[in-house]
């Protein structure tokens, strides 16, 4: 065999060219050095130099949700704990990424271990961010590289997806290795921590089948663990099969269009008041991909879908076994394979379910209560968030690729009130919740899109500034973005929060508390970008249409209300004798007057 | 009184009058808690990492302890960093993360794998537990006292260091129990002088010729700095320092030869290789300061190294041939109740000044672009040579930090702000926020590069918000000057990540400053420097001054080559520029 030689860090930029990633998230700096060079010599991947390694890791994280894997590349010590909040995001959404990071030459590792620091600039960052990664090590031997890199791919894509993180010290980086002599890895080390046997899950699916069949009134409550599974084309044949009510979860609220004549709404303490009462009303639920966290199914989680036979699809057990869950049938498997074999038995043997009043009932709530009111549309002065979401939506085309950064406005609102059309991507960062999400999500999924689509990105003017130094990475690569920023006085999250439990008492939220948040506008200006007001609904939808017909980017600042609560929502309330308690799920304030509240419910309140 | 106010109480009757926080809804108990205090301060940054970063520099700078209120999730994730800084600069912080209520915890959940159970829930503390002295979640109201004490015992006692204590939202809201578990410190094993170890060394420094004192930052987080002044002004031993030493002694100090290291001066990096005795008092001798080549460090001296932290010196680099473990202030006193007298020779001291002045940083050629812009040497040298007394000053990474920390001359009570281990990039706006709220009196002088001010550059919002009138300079030559001038070096000019032809530009400060409603200047040209930095200086609230610099700077460095891969360099008295053969004879002494 002829003796191959290969710079190390040549290899790995390789490797990732044969991971179908175009582009890489980056910092340089001295401890990947190596690294950087290797890629800045590669033909086939592009770099993008971010302003901060958070930015690269969350830019990565959306890259991978649109393209299904992404890549960063950081530094020693800073670089990586820089990125750590980017790679929390990925893991708690189960998205796939792979993080390389630089560290110093092997013979100078030591912090953690022997002191504090040993070589320059070194941190152990295994340690850290092993609680959070799928896998993490440092390649200390060179002919480990191919073994290390294949299985950090193929745990990040696997079972319940995840990020991953390789750690390659200076020297190992730039050594060379004979590619005849290095280690292999052999999937078959990996077994998998979910079930995978066939004839189980039949009779699983022939089970929830024979449940659909008997019952009146099923719910399919779906997440965005359907999409990550490869499932979101195959969970529309499903819902055409089964033809009874689809909600949709925070994370996956993307999949199904809001047109579909089976998307009956949003399930959520922070959702819709009719798909609130269909899930609680409901006497089967089947979920698939969602995890169910508290706040989808309420703090009294108790009275979650109590008079409901709850059938629960997840490929992690763990989630399925959390305390706040009382799950009558656990489906431990993929929910790729479960809906295709949903699919098939159901083509089999046609569903012959009469559920129409179960339907006309979803129906009829949802006519009754919409999430935009004719009333907001009164304002004068300023622009109300759930109208402008309605006016956007109308105008954004089918297949967009959105981005909802983090707040009341930009992720909140959007999650109740947003119109989703066919083939819509809408990102975004559910369980971390960062600040500052959005900028850099809507970079990455530029370049996922290949910068041939615009992107459309909401944020506010709190969150913005988190990673606000990505601006001069939207102006340099002058990508299509459209940036839409609530200017609301600062965290108007936490404003709420003050004012409702706080008697209002603002700390730390706004100008009044110690923070103030400047004109997006004159930023924008400042970074060479185009810039747009939207002062007042009189002038909103001529402006949105020129924003959004804006080739290049563009920073359009929303002159958005200062005081706006979340409405509907899930909240405490005060008994008659002052005690507090925290209703049910379908049980949202404003809270309806008892006799309509009542005639919604088909089963026995909740008593305490 | 709640938990949460016990604990803001505690942490202001404990002498720290602000806290830097951003709001969180995880935090809103402690948040509320902050408002009622009323006497307690807060600081809102725009990203959790400055918060933490300041609250390093607030201590630092006032030496005393610095406080982080984050909320659950990012805001904890986001502070990292900035914790990270303060333990591997050995800063004591208090960080309180505000957690979910322990129902909805991982921690407690009896599934630890579990990737979150609570809203914007994190299980923080295995994640920064190699980052702190003491870790911990607060987990019964009554054990609050115990955690608190606890973490000021760990953060303040022997090798001083960051803490955090990780507070669920139902344990902040709780009311303070009556019964409150205590905790009792354990007896430490405080340095002890057995006479043998005083005669030995008395002898070491009796014998030597060539003797110098390394002192490091370790001196000040002792609060030995008066100690170490009358030491010195006694024996008369020459002084090098690493850079978290820098402030320790005045420029013109006639004991001080200069700062040492890859990125030192050359005239402290002369006086250790020519040293027969090196005394380390409080430095932990890091692998930047004493280069790759351990064996080719000091080579002709005993290295005789006393600090708090035994293990820092069971690195395998230079051979320390004798170890103290003590508290540096102690020995400090203990040394200089034996020697009373000048220990070195004149001839030793007058060579030290000799090399000093011949190698003082103005004379060493440093070769520029031919662009007529501005020398980053002669930009700092400017700002040094204008600034006053009492100033304070900041610099983070990168070839400016190094010009920095080469080119200051500290003047009488002037300090420098570092992030020292880390050399993190963007330190240096949170670094100015910090510093502000520690000392309200000194001006603050900033010295960054146009990379590292990207990083953190939210934080001029802050800097407005409270009117900070700090000056901060940026040496501006578009880009990643250190990454620019490895690639050079060493990836045959192969640039990458480094500039605006590389994929990282930059935005223009002018309209930067406008936007953030701050004074701009600008120089171009060093005929322009002295009267710009004048005005820069001498103008009443914050200033963002932009000195341009040349696409290229070579800096005074210890050079790294790669040959196969592999890098290795050069001992660290040669440094680049090299000196001609003829003249590094000259100053030999054998």
């Amino acid at each position: 065999m002829k003796n191959v030689k290969i710079k190390l860090s040549d290899y790995v930029i390789k490797f990732i060219e044969n991971l179908g990633v175009n582009h890489i998230f980056l910092i340089s700096g001295g401890g990947n050095i190596h690294l950087v060079d290797s890629l800045g010599n590669s033909k086939k991947i592009k770099y993008v130099c971010n302003h901060h390694e958070q930015a690269s890791a969350t830019a990565a994280e959306a890259y991978a949700r649109v393209k299904g894997f992404g890549v960063c590349l950081v530094t020693t010590g800073p670089g990586g704990t820089n990125a750590i909040t980017g790679v929390l995001g990925a893991y708690q959404d189960s998205i796939p990424m792979l993080v390389i990071s630089g560290q110093v030459k092997r013979e100078t590792i030591g912090a953690g271990k022997i002191a504090r620091q040993y070589g320059d600039q070194e941190v152990n960052i295994v340690e850290i961010v092993k609680p959070f990664t799928k896998y993490a090590v440092t390649v200390i031997d060179p002919l480990e590289i191919s073994y290390q890199l294949e299985k950090a791919v193929y745990i990040a894509k696997f079972g319940r997806p995840g990020p991953v993180w390789i750690d390659i010290p200076l020297d190992v980086q730039g050594s060379f290795v004979d590619t005849n002599r290095l280690k292999k890895f052999n999937p078959k080390e990996i077994k998998p921590d979910f079930d995978t046997d066939k004839q189980k899950l039949k009779k699983l699916v022939t089970q929830t089948i024979n449940k659909i069949k008997n019952s009146k009134r099923p719910v399919l409550y779906v997440g965005n663990g359907v999409r990550l599974a490869g499932g979101s084309r195959q969970l529309l044949s499903l819902i055409n099969l089964l033809k009874i009510p689809v909600l949709t979860s925070y994370a996956g609220y993307d999949l199904i269009d809001s047109s579909h004549p089976y998307f009956f709404g949003r399930g959520h303490a922070f959702g819709q008041r009719a798909a609130n009462f269909i899930l609680q009303n409901s006497d089967l639920l089947l979920s698939i991909g969602a995890r169910l966290d508290i706040r989808t199914i309420g703090f009294t989680y108790r009275a979650f879908a109590r008079a409901a036979y709850k059938i629960m699809v997840d490929i992690d057990m763990k989630e399925i076994k959390k305390p706040i869950l009382s799950i009558d049938l656990p489906i431990n498997f993929d929910a790729k394979d479960f809906i295709d074999e949903m699919i098939k038995q159901i083509e089999d043997e046609p569903l012959k379910s009469n559920i129409d009043d179960w339907l006309e009932y979803g129906r009829a709530l949802n006519k009754k209560y919409p999430v935009v009111l004719k009333e907001y549309w009164q304002e004068k002065k300023y622009i109300n968030n759930y109208c402008f979401i309605e006016a956007i939506g109308k105008q954004l085309n089918p297949n967009e690729l959105i981005v909802a950064s983090n707040g009341v406005g930009p992720l909140n609102c959007m999650y109740q009130a947003f119109y989703v059309k066919p083939g819509q991507r809408i990102l975004l960062n559910n369980g971390c919740a960062q600040m500052g999400y959005g900028l850099p999500a809507a970079i990455g999924a530029a370049f996922a899109a290949d910068q041939k689509q615009r992107i459309i990105c909401f944020d506010g003017d709190g969150s913005v500034q988190l990673n606000i130094h990505e601006l001069q990475v939207m102006k340099h690569h002058n990508l299509p973005i459209k940036l839409f920023i609530y200017s609301n006085d600062g965290y108007l999250s936490i404003k709420n929060t003050q004012n409702n439990l706080f008697a209002g008492k603002h700390v730390a939220v706004g100008y009044d508390s110690g923070v103030t948040c400047p004109d997006i506008v004159k930023i924008g200006k400042a970074y060479g970008i185009k810039t747009e007001r939207i002062k007042n609904h009189s002038e909103m939808e001529k402006k949105i249409k020129k924003v959004l017909s804006y080739p290049g980017p563009i920073i359009c600042d929303i002159n958005a209300v200062r005081q706006l609560t979340l409405t509907p929502k899930l909240m405490a309330k005060k008994l008659p004798n002052g005690q507090f308690i925290s209703p049910p799920l379908e049980d949202m304030g404003p809270f309806l007057p008892r006799d309509e509240f009542e005639k919604n419910m088909l089963i026995p309140l909740w008593e305490e | 009184m709640r938990i949460a106010d016990y604990i803001i109480e505690y942490i202001y009757n404990k002498g720290t009058d602000t806290i830097f926080t951003v709001a969180g809804g995880g935090a809103m108990f402690l948040n509320d808690a902050v408002y009622l205090h009323k006497k307690i301060k807060y600081i809102c940054n725009h990203h959790e990492q400055a918060s933490a970063m300041a609250a390093e520099a607030y201590a630092k700078t006032g030496e005393k302890v610095g406080a982080v209120m984050v909320t659950s999730g990012p805001g904890s994730t986001n502070a990292i960093t900035g914790l990270m800084e303060a333990y591997q600069n050995s800063i004591p912080v208090i960080f309180i993360s505000s957690q979910t209520k322990r129902s909805q915890m991982v921690a407690y959940s009896g599934i630890p794998s579990l990737r979150q159970f609570g809203i914007q829930e994190v299980d923080i503390i295995p994640i920064v537990r190699s980052l702190t002295k003491y870790a911990a979640i607060i987990k019964n109201s009554g054990d609050v006292k115990y955690h608190l004490d606890r973490a000021y015992y760990e953060m303040l006692s022997g090798r001083p260091g960051p803490v955090w204590l990780d507070i669920p939202s139902d344990v902040a809201s709780a009311l303070l129990p009556k019964r409150l578990k205590k905790f009792d410190p354990p007896l430490t094993d405080s340095f002890k002088n057995n006479g043998i170890l005083t005669k030995t060394l008395v002898d070491h420094l009796n014998h030597a010729k060539k003797p110098i004192i390394i002192a490091g930052g370790g001196i000040k987080l002792a609060k030995a700095r008066k100690e170490f002044d009358n030491f010195i002004n006694s024996t008369k031993i020459p002084v090098v320092v690493p850079d978290m030493g820098i402030d320790l002694l005045e420029y013109d100090n006639p004991n001080y030869v200069g700062h040492g290291g890859t990125k030192g001066d050359r005239a402290a990096n002369i006086i250790i290789q020519q040293s027969d005795l090196i005394l380390v008092l409080g430095s932990r001798l890091a692998v930047p300061f004493i280069g790759h080549e351990y064996d080719k460090w000091g080579i002709n001296a005993k290295k005789i190294v006393v600090d708090i932290d035994s293990d820092e010196h069971k690195k395998k680099t230079i051979k320390i041939d004798l170890f103290i473990k003590a508290d540096v202030k102690k020995f400090i006193e203990m040394l200089s109740s034996v020697i009373k007298k000048e220990v070195s020779s004149k001839g030793w001291r007058n060579y030290c000044q000799k090399i000093k002045k011949q190698y003082a940083l103005k004379s060493v050629a440093v070769s520029i672009d031919k662009i007529d812009y501005v020398n980053m040497y002669d930009a700092v040298s400017e700002i040094t040579t204008q600034s006053e007394p009492g100033d304070i000053f900041t610099t983070d990474a990168g070839i400016t930090a190094y010009v920095t920390t080469q080119s200051l001359k500290i003047k009488k009570n002037q300090r420098l702000i570092l992030p020292g281990a880390t050399l993190t990039m963007g330190y240096n706006l949170p670094a100015v926020i910090g510093i502000w709220a520690a000392d309200k009196k000194r001006r603050i002088i900033c010295i960054t590069g146009d990379g590292s001010f990207q990083m953190n550059i939210h934080e001029l919002q802050t800097i407005f918000h409270h009117k900070i009138p700090a000056k901060i300079f940026i040496t501006n030559n578009q880009g990643y000057l250190a990454i620019r001038t490895t690639q050079k070096n060493l990836f045959s000019g192969r640039l990458m990540g480094e500039g605006g032809l590389s994929g990282v530009s930059f935005p223009n400060n002018k309209k930067i400053a406008y936007a953030y409603g701050l004074k701009y200047f600008s120089v171009k040209a060093k005929k322009d420097l002295k009267k710009t930095v004048k005005d820069a200086l001498d103008y009443q609230g914050p200033v963002l001054c932009d000195i341009f610099c040349p696409y290229w700077q070579d800096h005074l460095t210890i050079s790294s080559k790669i040959d196969n891969g592999k890098m290795s360099s050069s001992s660290i008295d040669e440094m680049y520029p090299f000196l001609p053969e003829k003249e590094i004879k000259k100053y030999i002494i054998s």
